[in-house]
C-alpha cells in the first residue's frame, strides 16, 4: 500500500514540516534525558540540551527550507517552466509569422519570469519563517514529560533488563 | 595565549558524517553522539547543525532517509549512506590526506 501512497505523501508539505519538527524534538528528548540520567534536574537538563543543540529556530528553518526546495511540486513546476521556455524558442526559431513568433516570446518570457519568481520565492521563503513562527517552535518538555525513571535512574527497558 | 580554534572548516562536517554512517545506519542523535566520542573536545560542533547538513546530503543522493523505531522504542528518522555517498566518502577522504599532507609538508619547512 505504500509504495501507491508513498510518492505522494511527499506532496504534502505539512507533513514534511511536521516530521522535521519530530526528528529535531527526537534529538532534544534525548539529550535531555542524557543529562537527567547524569543527575542533572530536569529544568537544567533541558537548558543544557538545548546549549548543545544550538539555535532550535534556525535549524528548523534552515531544514524546512532545504526540504522545500526538493518539493515535488516545485520540481513538476520547473520542468514545466523549462518545457514552456523551450517551446518558446523552438516556436520562434521555426516560425516566420508575426503573430506566432509574438506567442514564442510570450512562453519564453514566461520560462523566464517562472523561474526568477521562484528564485525569489527560495529567497524570502527564510525570512517568512522566521516571522510566521514563534521563537520556540519545538515545546521541549511540554509534550514529553521525563521517562518514569526509578531511584536509581534507570529507564523501565534497563529495569526489565537488570532484573532477568 | 592564542585562543584555540574548535570550529570546522567548509565540507568537514559532511565528511564526518560520511565516515560515520559508513558502518550501518543511524538516527541524527546517533550520528552526533559518535563524532562526539570520536573528536572528544578537539572540535566543536553543535548538534543542530547537523540536521542541514543531512538535509543537503540527502538531497545530493548521498545519503537516504527512512523512518523507524529507535532503541527507545520512539519513531526516528535513521540515514544510510548511498552507493553515491561510498564514492564521495572515498573521494573526499583522498582529497582530505593530500590537503593535509600538504598543509603539514608547508608547516613543517616554512
Amino acid at each position: 500500500m505504500n509504495l501507491f501512497i508513498g510518492p505522494f505523501r511527499r506532496f504534502d508539505s505539512g507533513r514534511v514540516h511536521r516530521e522535521i519538527d519530530e526528528e529535531l524534538q527526537f534529538h532534544l528528548d534525548l539529550l535531555t534525558e542524557e543529562s537527567y540520567r547524569l543527575n542533572i534536574p530536569w529544568d537544567e537538563a533541558q537548558a543544557t540540551a538545548l546549549e548543545r543543540f544550538g539555535n532550535v529556530t534556525q535549524v528548523r528553518d534552515e531544514c524546512i527550507r532545504i526540504a522545500d526546495r526538493n518539493h515535488p511540486a516545485i520540481s513538476v513546476l520547473k520542468w514545466l517552466l523549462a518545457l514552456v521556455f523551450v517551446t518558446g524558442v523552438l516556436v520562434r526559431v521555426f516560425s516566420t509569422e508575426f503573430h506566432v513568433t509574438r506567442v514564442g516570446d510570450i512562453l519564453m518570457e514566461i520560462g523566464v519570469l517562472g523561474r526568477l519568481l521562484l528564485y525569489l520565492r527560495g529567497m524570502t521563503r527564510s525570512k517568512y519563517l522566521k516571522e510566521r513562527d514563534d521563537p520556540a517552535p519545538l515545546k521541549l518538555g511540554e509534550s514529553h514529560s521525563p521517562l518514569p525513571y526509578d531511584e536509581q535512574r534507570r529507564t523501565p527497558v534497563e529495569r526489565v533488563l537488570s532484573s532477568k | 595565549m592564542a585562543k584555540v580554534r574548535t570550529d570546522l572548516m567548509q565540507g568537514t562536517l559532511e565528511l564526518l558524517i560520511l565516515k560515520t554512517l559508513s558502518r550501518h545506519p543511524m538516527h541524527g542523535y546517533g550520528i552526533a553522539q559518535r563524532i562526539h566520542e570520536a573528536v572528544d573536545d578537539l572540535l566543536k560542533i553543535e548538534d543542530g547543525s547537523l540536521y542541514p547538513a543531512l538535509y543537503r546530503m540527502e538531497e545530493r543522493g548521498w545519503i537516504a532517509s527512512e523512518w523507524g523505531v529507535s532503541d527507545n522504542n520512539r519513531r526516528a528518522r535513521f540515514y544510510r549512506l548511498t552507493k553515491a555517498g561510498r564514492k564521495q566518502l572515498a573521494g573526499e577522504r583522498a582529497n582530505w590526506e593530500r590537503v593535509s599532507q600538504a598543509i603539514g609538508r608547508i608547516l613543517k619547512t616554512a
